[in-house]
């Protein structure tokens, strides 16, 4: 569905020829349909530049972006992406429901159509209420989720979403991790930009770490987030414990760390032996976060 | 050609400061003209004409409302134009940055049809004001002394739109050169007011500064005709065609360099 292959992008700065900025460097990618592609990364890592190129706003030093299985330069996706931009400043003096038709209207969509989807986009961002008022009295919030309204209007094939959840309350979070989960059920492909990676972590089927420019690490949320290798076992007191484990008070806890299924297999069959009683078994799984600091500190 | 966005256009140009500002100057010659001045007269012939209830104006009258319809609308001219060019300008200058720009690009139209619907949008603006302001004017003139005075409309409607076609246009150009609203504003109103300067090497025998001067709009040939048909009624310069050539040239340059800007 969507193609990156060794793609490049430096911006020339007019008279500076030295002071090029490399924002790509041999990026190369693929999403297939219905899956959530995020791009991760530090305040100017490309993702946004990535983005650009492949709505064909940003033309590509080198490589080839295709969406559809043809270049992005075809304009055969023209209509079927729906795209929320980094800034999403709508004129103050409009209401809501003004800049979706106007929008709408830029889609070819019927009045008909345009009148029904309009509604339904409404109802899913919780703005049916507010659709009315002029978007200069929006909240930050509000004009993320009309946004995201937008977005999705004409019913397209490919979301891409650029820092869809910047300004957004927790609830506003949710709603739109949903909406995304939802969305990507129906077969709709959907790239994200986002700094909030617990948000990610819950929704995302690829992770792309970009840094400087260059693509540090790519691949399935499972690929990414290597499987559990910690466990705590939790007791209510201080048990005895075979060698080399022990037991050691956490947080006003009394806790035992070991590190496979196979070294928790052997603790949990001691503790059978002797009759001991453990508390609670958690899992200890790296985030999302920590692979990505990880990543970047490494580099 | 995208509607909605012309629409857009033409909503976004007609409610610039700028713009709003030129329609209260607007307003205020037609009430001059309105209540400023007084006609008399005798046997159904104009027989006297006094501005602000000063001693009657001498000389052949009708002439005479010419001249001052010619100094208002001048004076008038001269403002609004400073303000026109600031105004759309910025309307250049902003598309460039806004973010509904990203978005439009990615429905079902061209970059070049983005840039052309708000050219038309700009122009039409323009046209739209001016339309109004004549029709205005004449209606004014018409109830003070009976007479049609639509010659009014050629001067007062088609050459700053005539204008503005090419204003537009090299704002335009100026606008994907630049990516300052200041620079851009700068150079046009240049452009715009020493343009006698700058094409006086037409009439050189040099070619090189032949060549230069034509890359520069004659602004003030158009307004030689605005003042002969407004003072005589009619005009022996030729009906400037070239317009429509700098007009297209300029938009051209600005849409094949606007289509290879990363935005």
């Amino acid at each position: 569905m969507i193609q990156v292959v060794h793609l490049s992008k430096t911006y020339q700065q007019f008279g500076y020829p030295n002071q090029a900025i490399l924002a790509l460097k041999d990026v190369s990618l693929e999403v297939q349909k219905g899956e959530i592609l995020a791009i991760l990364g530090l305040n100017g890592a490309g993702k946004t530049t990535l983005i650009k190129t492949l709505l064909g706003l940003v033309r590509p030093t080198s490589g080839i972006a295709t969406l559809f299985g043809k270049t992005v330069s075809d304009y055969a996706w023209l209509n079927r992406i729906g795209y929320l931009p980094e800034v999403f400043r709508v004129p103050s003096s409009r209401t809501g429901i003004s800049i979706l038709r106007f929008l709408g209207a830029s889609s070819g969509m019927t009045k008909i159509h345009l009148k029904e989807r309009i509604d339904y986009c409404l109802n899913l961002v919780e703005l049916t209420d507010v659709a009315f008022q002029k978007a200069g009295n929006y909240s930050k919030g509000m004009v993320v989720r009309l946004g995201i309204a937008q977005a999705i209007l004409h019913q397209p094939e490919i979301l891409i979403l650029d820092e869809p959840t910047e300004g957004l309350d927790p609830l506003g979070k949710v709603m739109i991790r949903n909406l995304l989960l939802d969305l990507a059920k129906k077969g709709i492909t959907i790239i994200i930009n986002s700094h909030l990676l617990s948000e990610i972590e819950c929704i995302a089927h690829r992770v792309a770490i970009l840094h400087k420019g260059q693509l540090l690490r790519w691949g399935t949320l499972s690929e990414i987030i290597p499987p559990n290798l910690k466990y705590w076992i939790e007791f209510t007191e201080l048990v005895p414990l075979p060698q080399p484990y022990q037991c050691m008070m956490v947080d006003n806890r009394w806790m035992c760390e070991v590190h496979s299924t196979e070294e928790l297999q052997s603790v949990l069959d001691y503790l059978r032996k002797n009759n001991i009683q453990a508390h609670s078994i958690r899992p200890i799984r790296s985030t999302l976060e920590e692979i990505f600091i990880n990543y970047i500190k490494a580099k | 050609m995208s509607f909605a966005f012309l629409k857009e256009t033409i909503r976004n140009t007609l409610s610039q400061p700028a713009l709003m500002f030129c329609l209260i100057l607007q307003i205020a010659i037609l009430a001059f003209i309105a209540f400023g001045l007084s006609f008399e007269y005798h046997n159904n012939v104009l027989v006297s004409i006094s501005v602000l209830g000063k001693e009657p104006l001498e000389g052949e009258l009708l002439f005479v409302l010419r001249r001052i319809i010619m100094d208002f609308v001048q004076l008038g001219w001269t403002i609004i134009m400073f303000l026109f060019i600031i105004g759309t300008s910025a309307s250049f200058s902003e598309l460039f940055k806004d973010p509904l720009l990203n978005i439009l690009l990615t429905k079902k139209y061209s970059r070049s049809q983005l840039f052309c619907s708000r050219y038309v949008g700009v122009v039409a603006s323009i046209f739209i004001l001016q339309i109004i302001f004549s029709a205005l004017l004449i209606s004014i003139l018409f109830i003070k002394t009976g007479q049609g005075f639509l010659w009014i409309i050629l001067p007062i409607t088609i050459t700053p739109v005539l204008h503005f076609l090419i204003l537009a246009s090299l704002n335009g150009l100026l606008s994907v050169l630049f990516e300052n609203v200041t620079a851009v504003i700068v150079v046009s109103l240049s452009i715009y007011y020493f343009n006698s300067f700058l094409t006086a090497g037409m009439a050189l025998h040099n070619p090189l500064l032949k060549i230069l001067s034509l890359l520069f709009p004659p602004f003030s040939l158009i307004n030689r005709i605005f003042i002969e048909y407004i003072l005589y009624g009619y005009s022996d310069i030729k009906f400037p065609y070239y317009c429509f050539i700098y007009a297209a040239c300029y938009l051209l340059a600005a849409i094949i360099l606007f289509k290879r800007r990363d935005l």
